[in-house]
């Protein structure tokens, strides 16, 4: 009898080896953007072929400048697409090595203009989501062009786009010793420039609010640096903080947009404030001998980084949104400043100055696993696109012929590129997504 | 003097002639252009290099009118039937009828509803009732009837490939055998089980309430079924030993050079484990499934599992190169993608 029962659990033991399949573990792949397809979107009314075409390099343009895509050339196509709701031949993408696939379509209707499109993965032979149509202005073409690719790259990576965004930022014009600054406001890469301030003011460090209509921006216009909240749509703005004798600068809105942080120099002293938009009542938030500047929210609207030389030297810390006892985060050497919360929540971008090298870098919140992104003569400022992916700041070259201009670089330290603006830029802030 | 030496006398003097007469010192020079260059700042490296031409600059402050945002609406699928309608229709039509999207994925050839037979398009007469599946026919062996044999042969159930696979043409390839003709460890289990069904194995002696609670044991019957179980058993051993280090090592790199890690993304915080079934040529004929995950919200981990299976359909080419005689060992796979941050 217990023979038996043994010769079972020796066949119950031999069937599971015997059923065991080769068990492999994978821990380092490839970095590599990965190919995709536009084919020319389908014009479907006639006298809509260039806005097709125009849509598509939109698209196209937006996901080869995250620096995740690859495009591939329409002369490698061995298929095209000539309906929006042909049958999808993925044999003759896969032969092409197009592991994505993006099939459109354009028709204009007196002012207005849709366009559909769907996503493919073609190695799994299926549509990714399903398709989508927008209408809108003819105008507003590559508005739409950018939500296309903004669908498209979140169903490839699963994350939100930053494509339909916009960034506020101050332009600059002249020589390194008279440079005129003008508040202006584009499209994330560049394209529809347009000036919010004239250049009689200095302006400094702009600041979209959650929803992207408004602004809040410092100016030198009384002499002395004030806060001022500016409508984006209308450019009518008002000053927030005149108190006679003080300095109010680097303004950040809540994540609910009700509430700003700034930095009020009174005395010698300058500490951190938090004012209620709708009463416009403030509360001192810090009370150092030290300086305390540069606040930002952290997405739940629970806790805020800021900078401070309390220790000596400037350094990044974190405290409670109503203020109370504030923790160091960064450790290593050199000195820390500008800190932006990541929108994910999970990340700190930094400028750090360390042996005479400016530096655009990240950490974790907790001050751990910090990355320099960027060295030059001088980065600083640096912003987050709405999906905490990319990073865009201000980079001056040296020498009195030096010269101010925005890049933008991927969290992963890739991609490092310049934002092409009209003249020079700094201080950008990105709006949120579609503001 | 040698004839060599006239020829070499001559072939020297008509060097020396065409030397000074054919105009290898010929006094003008080989003409060439000159450019000239001119150093630039990075600035204007910068401005030069850069594809697009920047926006002209404004001196006007124009008020911003708000950006309306478009209306968004979802297409309808596409259905089976418009899949089979013309290429060209340049014309605005009707949308399409909002039939539900198929759940399988689209296929290259014209949409057919009904699966292919792929291998065996005839019907096939199903195998007797009594007959196992086997990769490799075989003929059943008793351990009670007498065999004839030199080697004994272990107890095994008659058994018969599947309905399909008598027409892979893999299979006319001879492979070695699963069967326990061939491996030496299942041999000795029959005696075992002889061992057991012999009659001096007496049962120690039980109570008479024990003897009335339990029923009594059919030996011949358990013996029978632990027979079965082991034939079963045996079909499904693999066969040879398993993959060595480096036919490992292999596998994992053909599929890690196709799996791209967007190291700045989210999904790369995510480990997941994927389960697939491998043909004998390598070829994937299931598609992968996520058996396992760790980290990450339910997005990041579908994210995670496309890459990881783009990554094995994307490198298998004509089939991942593994031992043939070694198939039963990675026939099921479990890949595990685990990213190295």
């Amino acid at each position: 009898m217990f023979r038996s029962l043994f010769v079972l659990i020796a066949l119950f033991f031999a069937s599971i080896a015997s059923a065991a399949p080769l068990r492999i573990e994978i821990t380092d792949g490839v970095i590599e953007p990965m190919p995709f397809a536009v084919p020319t979107f389908v014009a479907e009314t006639p006298g809509s072929e260039q806005l097709a075409q125009d849509i598509a390099d939109v698209v196209a343009q937006d996901l080869i400048g995250s620096g995740l895509f690859r495009r591939i050339p329409e002369s490698a196509f061995i298929s095209t697409i000539t309906a929006f709701s042909s049958p999808i031949q993925f044999s003759d993408w896969k032969a092409i090595n197009a592991q994505a696939l993006i099939s459109g379509a354009v028709s204009v209707s007196g002012q207005t203009v849709t366009v559909k499109f769907r996503v493919y993965d073609v190695f799994a032979n299926q549509e990714m989501g399903t398709g989508l149509k927008l209408s809108g202005s003819v105008n507003g073409w590559r508005r739409m062009g950018h939500k296309v690719a903004d669908a498209v790259y979140s169903r490839i990576t699963g994350e939100g786009g930053y494509f339909d965004s916009r960034v506020v930022y101050v332009a600059e014009t002249g020589s390194k010793g008279q440079r005129r600054k003008r508040l202006a406001i584009m499209d994330y890469d560049g394209a529809n420039v347009t000036y919010l301030t004239d250049a009689n003011d200095l302006v400094l460090a702009p600041r979209f609010s959650p929803t992207g209509d408004r602004i809040l921006y410092t100016s030198y216009e009384t002499g002395f640096p004030r806060i001022y909240l500016m409508d984006v749509g209308t450019t009518k703005r008002r000053v927030l903080q005149n108190t006679p004798g003080t300095m109010s600068f680097a303004p950040r809105f809540s994540p609910d947009g009700n509430t700003i942080v700034y930095s009020l120099e009174q005395g010698g002293n300058t500490d951190i404030y938090s004012m209620n938009l709708s009463s416009g009542q403030s509360v001192r938030l810090t009370n150092d001998a030290s300086i305390e500047t540069a606040p930002s929210f952290s997405p739940d609207g629970r806790q805020i980084v800021f900078e401070s030389d309390r220790s000596g030297t400037q350094q990044l810390y974190i405290m409670p949104a109503s203020g109370g006892t504030a923790k160091r985060i960064s450790s290593q050497s050199g000195r820390y400043g500008t800190p932006v919360w990541s929108p994910r929540g999970d990340m700190i971008a930094f400028t750090k100055q360390s042996k005479g090298r400016f530096h655009i870098g990240v950490m974790r919140t907790d001050g751990s696993q910090e990355r320099l992104l960027t060295a030059s003569f001088l980065d600083e400022g640096p912003t987050w696109s709405p999906n905490g992916r990319v990073i865009m700041f201000s980079r001056e070259t040296q020498g009195a012929s030096g010269t101010t201009n925005l890049y933008s670089v991927d969290v992963s330290g890739r991609n490092l590129k310049p934002v092409l603006t009209p003249a020079g830029g700094s201080d950008p802030a990105w709006s949120p997504l579609g503001g | 003097m040698h004839i060599g030496h006239y020829i070499s006398g001559a072939a020297h003097a008509g060097f020396i002639l065409w030397v000074l007469f054919g105009g290898a010192f010929r006094p003008e020079p080989i003409p060439f252009e000159v450019t000239d260059v001119a150093v630039i700042s990075e600035q204007e490296f910068l401005a030069l290099s850069s594809t697009a031409t920047a926006p002209e600059i404004s001196d006007t402050v124009t008020p911003l009118a708000t950006p309306t945002d478009p209306e968004i609406e979802q297409v309808p699928p596409l259905s089976p039937e418009t899949d089979d309608a013309p290429v060209v229709k340049p014309q605005p039509r009707p949308q399409p009828p909002a039939a539900p999207l198929p759940d399988a994925p689209q296929r290259d050839a014209p949409p057919a509803p009904k699966q292919i037979d792929r291998v065996a398009p005839e019907p096939v007469a199903p195998p007797p009732p009594d007959v196992a599946e086997a990769d490799v026919a075989q003929d059943s062996v008793s351990l009670t009837g007498e065999t004839t044999a030199e080697t004994p042969q272990d107890q095994q159930e008659a058994a018969a490939p599947q309905e399909a696979a008598t027409e892979i043409v893999t299979e006319a390839t001879p492979k070695p055998s699963g069967a326990p003709s061939t491996s030496l460890r299942p041999r000795k289990r029959p005696e075992q089980l002889t061992q057991v069904t012999e009659p001096e194995q007496t049962p120690e002696p039980q109570s008479a309430s024990e003897q009335d609670a339990k029923p009594p044991v059919d030996q011949k019957s358990v013996n029978d079924a632990l027979a079965s179980a082991l034939a079963e058993t045996q079909a499904d051993t693999p066969s040879g030993p398993p993959l060595n280090f480096s036919e490992r090592e292999a596998f994992k790199t053909s599929v890690q050079r196709c799996w791209n890690v967007d190291d700045g993304s989210l999904w790369a915080r995510v480990t997941v484990t994927v389960a697939m079934t491998l043909d004998r040529n390598g070829k994937v004929n299931s598609d992968p499934r996520l058996i396992a995950s760790q980290g990450g919200s339910e997005s990041d981990v579908q994210i995670a599992f496309q890459a990881a299976r783009r990554a094995i359909y994307l490198c298998q080419k004509s089939g991942y190169s593994l031992p043939a005689d070694k198939y039963d060992h990675w026939r099921e796979i479990e890949i595990t993608f685990k990213p190295n941050n």
